[in-house]
């Protein structure tokens, strides 16, 4: 019965569908992002054609291609938070979360279907500025493949900030503030890890010069990158357009690279987009957690009076750790409550299966 | 079907329900009344398991509904108080969704979902837009969702809030027509009087406990029998009041200016016999009546909240006026 329904299509999903196809918002949305990526394109185009009597330099549209890239994934990231803000918020501003929470479907698959959703709506931006993007592609002399490649990097890095802004929205009772809270977190993930990444080179190229030991001078620092998904698909766009991508960087400075690190950038992409999909993951669960009514808040209460066994102490204890993990925590007002709390809940959900065991 | 053991919900510092114990038997239609800010909608969502108690147990048909919950929904089908719709989507999209959420699939469901459309008369709505239905509309609509994965317990919040008195005579026919096919429902509401028409039983809750709780009908023995009697006479109505004191069953005498107002310990027999016994030392009986006591006032009793119903600063007990009312002022 379970593998039944779970072969069926997520039933947010396909109510998501039908609400979208009727809502004109999103092909405005669409007409909208087409007369951006034209009007960026169009002046390229011009420029290409009138720069010579008749001749096309064809070096000039190539360049189309890394900024029409560019400028998709901006507007995708910017998009995306929007779109995702009013997934849960919006459930709860209508009052229609509790009465989906009082059905059998858990809090994850309300999730999925919410990221689903709104992965869906990427795809149909993607697919409909495919006309304009496969000029730049094919006038490059640029494979079909890479034109999929590019589709599946940017659905990867959707659904990254398609989770985040999704997790936002479900700790938020606005969806505004649900909107500047993922901007602020895909923020970090973008730009922070670059800027952690240049400060560690840059202190380990100090401290080394002192030391004079050149030798594994990047040394986890690459790491960093591997969830950050402007990283992702500029590495494939440069490779794409120069040939040269992070794979061959790795080669080249291959002394100074630990072996696990040069490991990793022999296959950048593939380790890059398990680390964008295991975010992903964690970003659902920690949604989930967060509107599940049962499981998400108080903490305290796990220990109820019927479990009197002799788990019960231990229960106990665990849930004094928990609460005082919590409670560690108490000025980290930014912090989501269910950031702060989810080391605390998986501490509480072990006492819980230990004390189901028996 | 429904038990309730020792629930106890806290906000923070606040305690919104305090050992509150209940049970509620298969086929019942149970009536939850309480002022605002009893604990109605708390208890309620943590039975749909929407809250989480602090402690306590509740058991819905035999199952634990605080630490399997999941189990729980497929019995329990919940219409809050407060509800949204989605915009864009038609009614029988709305069920249709549901539906699928409890797993069904659409072409089975079907008649079921027919059926219920039907059972709350919206069959010839079902490809309006659910939110451009009535409130009523869509107060009915919530009903036929609650119940399309076939609960055995119904909880209904406050579902008469807001409607006109037709939408709430069809809504109260509705739920008599649940409660004719056995299932077992839980209904919270202000409205006192109707709650007594549709229910079996019936608890008073307030600050979080169950105040009392029975039979609609026992209640309603209960209320008659305490009903408090009216007395008119002719003759002083002191020298009766001193005839009714030397009674034994006869307590909490009191007079205003024409009437004297006393409560009787017992069934008709001892009224029967209050009365010749009236008569038989004298009084001239002009006028003797039994208060008809409704919910309403067993509520405003219960829970402390004595709205003046028939003004009662204006009596005066009996003590007071034997003693020529000097202590009044202390009440
Ligand atoms: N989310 C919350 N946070 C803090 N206090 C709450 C919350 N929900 C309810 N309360 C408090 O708990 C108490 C019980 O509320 P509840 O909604 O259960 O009352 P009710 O009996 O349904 O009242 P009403 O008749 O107005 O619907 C109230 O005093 C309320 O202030
Ligand atoms: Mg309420």
């Amino acid at each position: 019965m379970e593998k039944i329904k779970s072969l069926r299509i997520n039933p947010i999903l396909n109510k998501e569908l039908i609400v979208n196809s009727r809502s004109i918002k999103i092909s405005i949305q669409l007409a909208l992002y087409n007369l951006i990526l034209m009007l960026i394109a169009l002046p390229i185009f011009q420029g290409i054609v009138s720069s010579d009597i008749g001749r096309i330099d064809y070096v000039s549209v190539m360049q189309i291609y890394p900024i029409l890239a560019a400028v998709q994934c901006a507007v995708i990231c910017l998009a995306i938070p929007i779109f995702t803000a009013s997934s849960i918020a919006g459930e709860r501003e209508r009052q229609t979360l509790d009465v989906l929470l009082t059905t059998p479907v858990s809090t994850m698959s309300i999730i999925r279907g919410k990221l689903l959703s709104a992965m869906f709506s990427v795809l149909l931006y993607v697919i409909c500025s495919l006309p304009i993007m496969s000029v730049a592609f094919i006038f490059g002399g640029m494979s079909w493949l890479s034109i999929i490649k590019f589709i599946i990097l940017v659905l990867v890095a959707s659904a990254l900030a398609g989770s985040i802004g999704i997790f936002c929205s479900s700790i938020t009772k606005k969806t505004i503030s649900s909107i500047i809270l993922a901007f602020v977190i895909i923020g970090v993930l973008i730009f922070g890890s670059i800027t952690l990444f240049s400060l560690i080179i840059g202190i380990i190229e100090y401290t080394t010069s002192y030391l004079n030991s050149s030798k594994y001078k990047f040394f986890f620092a690459p790491f960093l990158l591997l969830g950050n998904p402007a990283v992702l698909i500029a590495n494939q766009v440069i490779t794409d357009f120069t040939g040269i991508g992070i794979k061959d960087v790795g080669k080249e400075i291959k002394s100074n690279l630990m072996p696990y690190v040069y490991f990793v950038t022999q296959f950048w992409t593939l380790f890059s987009i398990i680390v964008h999909l295991l975010l992903t993951k964690g970003f659902m669960k920690l949604a989930a957690r967060a509107i599940n009514p049962v499981k998400g808040k108080s903490k305290k209460n796990v220990l109820s009076d019927s479990r009197g066994n002799a788990n019960a102490k231990n229960i106990n204890q665990t849930n004094k750790m928990a609460a005082n993990a919590v409670n560690n925590n108490p000025n980290d007002n930014n912090m989501p409550d269910s950031f702060v709390n989810s080391s605390a809940d998986t501490v509480t959900d072990n006492a819980d299966s230990m004390g189901n065991d028996n | 079907m429904l038990t309730i053991n020792h629930l106890c919900k806290r906000y923070g510092k606040f305690t919104a329900l305090n050992d509150l114990n209940l049970h509620i038997d298969r086929g019942e239609v149970f009536g939850f009344i309480g002022p605002n800010g009893a604990g109605k909608t708390t208890t309620m969502r943590i039975v749909c398991g929407l809250l989480k108690a602090n402690s306590g147990e509740v058991y819905v048909d035999g199952i634990d509904a605080l630490n399997c919950s999941s189990a729980i929904k497929r019995k329990v089908g919940y219409v809050p108080d407060f509800f949204g719709v989605y915009d864009n989507l038609k009614v029988i999209e709305y069920m249709d969704f549901f539906a699928s959420m409890y797993g069904y699939d659409k072409n089975d469901i079907r008649e079921t979902i027919y059926g219920l459309l039907e059972l709350v008369n919206l069959s010839d709505k079902q490809d309006s837009f659910v939110d451009g239905l009535s409130r009523g509309m869509k107060q009915r609509l919530c009903v036929a969702r609650a119940l399309i994965h076939d609960p055995e317990l119904l909880i209904l919040d406050e579902p008469a809030s807001g409607l006109d008195p037709r939408a709430r005579y069809e809504l109260k026919e509705i739920l008599r027509n649940l409660g004719d096919m056995g299932k077992t429902i839980l209904i919270s509401s202000h409205i006192l009087p109707e709650l007594g028409e549709m229910c079996t039983s019936i608890g008073i809750m307030e600050k979080g406990r169950l105040v009392t709780s029975g039979k609609v009908d026992d209640i309603n023995d209960k209320m008659h029998g305490e009903a408090p009697i009216h007395i008119r006479t002719l003759s002083d109505m002191n020298e009766a009041v001193i005839i009714l004191k030397e009674m034994p069953n006869i307590s909490d005498i009191s007079m205003n200016e024409d009437e004297i107002i006393a409560k009787i310990n017992g069934d008709d027999e001892a009224v029967a016999n209050l009365i010749s016994n009236l008569i038989s030392r004298n009084v001239k009986l002009i006028g003797f009546e039994k208060e008809q006591v409704n919910l309403e006032t067993l509520f405003l009793d219960l829970t402390g909240n004595k709205e003046p119903k028939k003004g009662p600063d204006d009596f005066l007990s009996a003590d007071q006026i034997m003693n020529g009312g000097d202590n009044s002022g202390e009440n």
